[in-house]
């Protein structure tokens, strides 16, 4: 954890040097990165909730690649049948951002019109996670 | 004006389905902040949705909606490539208009 | 010019002027049909009075797509179809919330009966979905437990 802390200061240190938008005074920015499927989906989403009771200020973003974006497609359900349109909807309003990888999409001939409403579609997810880690400054979490 | 809204309309053997994530707070008026006032009520009261000059949806809508609501319908008479226009007014006269494209 | 428009014309220019002169605010002038009194009342059958109806028999033909349970009330899927023909209007309640009435939705012809949205739930409550089809009122009734998030999965 401390490790994290240490990081994400570093980063952040170099993200000010390199002339990057300066951090707000003690906000904390994570980035999740999914990749395995909706068991790994769904035990997040809890936990982003426990982030977020804990830490109302922390700034997070959700990047989905691979299998990491199928709790994102419509009619994805989890394993009491109920779909997850709701609970990103519900952390969502709360702030929270969901990014879908593109090049997973295409690969799986998924239609980006397929994708929840609540979420956006970036080029490259693996990109998009260290781009979010080195130009942004987000501390980077594997669920 | 407020924060664009996504909308997206996919028709399929005639009918088309709309999707709309507006972005508003939807205050009850019955929450108080840390400070222990009461923040006042504000939320989306009317939403329009307009295909080619016809009303094809029109919802009253309360503080008991979600924050950031969403709502979908189903309509017929549009084909891929038609314009339909989404309007909202809240409850202190603030408004948003977006358009979309039927795919 | 025929005399409609130049009645319309008329009309709406002494509306803007009053609107200008500060007599009148917008949202007066140019009549909302948010429909207050709905808005306000407390029970199913105040609502269908509100909403312009007597009373409202129970019907198979109305069906509330929501999950029986919602581990977060603020963000409850509803979903309301029926299979009736004519249906004029959908309005979607919760029972036990401060603000009964969450939405009253206008369904023209051409627009199918079936609307979605997302509610908060303050507590476990019925949910009643009111249809009014031909003139006539009909509702479904579904009760939606609440529960607080777990931890993880």
């Amino acid at each position: 954890m401390r490790r994290l802390i240490l990081k994400s200061a570093v980063v952040s240190a170099l993200a000010l040097l390199v002339g990057a938008p300066a951090l707000a005074a003690g906000e904390v920015k994570v980035v999740y990165h999914l990749s395995e499927g909706l068991d790994q989906a769904s035990r997040t989403l809890g936990n982003i909730r426990n982030h977020l009771d804990a830490d109302p200020s922390a700034k997070i973003v959700v990047v989905g690649h691979g299998d990491g974006i199928l709790f994102m497609i419509e009619g994805a359900k989890n394993r009491n049948g109920q779909a997850y349109d709701a609970p990103v909807g519900a952390l969502a309003s709360r702030g929270v951002e969901f990014r879908v990888c593109n090049n997973t999409l295409t690969a799986r001939s998924i239609p980006a019109n397929k994708v929840l409403l609540d979420a956006k579609v970036v080029q490259s997810g693996v990109a998009e996670v260290a781009r979010l880690q080195a130009k942004e400054g987000y501390a980077y979490l594997h669920p | 004006m407020a924060d664009p809204m996504r909308v997206r309309a996919t028709e399929a053997a005639g009918v088309t389905e709309v999707k709309i994530l507006m972005k508003h707070d939807m205050e009850t008026g019955l929450r108080k902040d840390a400070a222990g006032k009461v923040i006042p009520a504000h939320f989306i009261q009317m939403l329009t949705v307009r295909h080619k000059d016809k009303e094809v949806f029109v919802a009253q809508l309360g503080p008991s909606i979600s924050k950031d609501p969403f709502v979908s319908f189903k309509f017929k008479g549009a084909v891929k490539g038609d314009k339909i226009s989404v309007s909202w007014t809240d409850n202190k006269n603030d408004k948003r208009t977006d358009e979309a494209t039927v795919v | 010019m025929n005399q409609q428009r130049r009645d319309a014309l008329r009309i709406t220019t002494v509306l803007g002027l009053a609107v200008a002169a500060g007599i009148l605010k917008p949202s007066e002038a140019f009549a909302s049909d948010w429909n207050k009194n709905a808005f306000e009342t407390k029970t199913l059958a105040d609502t269908v009075k509100a909403l312009g109806g007597v009373s409202a028999a129970t019907s198979k033909d109305v069906v509330i797509v929501a999950p029986d349970i919602a581990e977060n009330g603020a963000v409850v899927p509803v979903g309301v179809t029926s299979s009736l023909p004519n249906v004029q209007q959908i309005a979607i309640l919760v029972e036990k919330n401060p603000s009964v009435l969450s939405g009253n939705f206008m369904i023209p012809a051409g627009t199918e009966a079936n609307v979605s949205t997302r509610v908060k739930m303050g507590q476990t409550s019925n949910v009643h979905a009111l249809v009014k089809a031909d003139g006539k009122w009909l509702v479904a009734t579904k009760e939606i437990k609440v529960t607080l998030g777990g931890c993880g999965g």
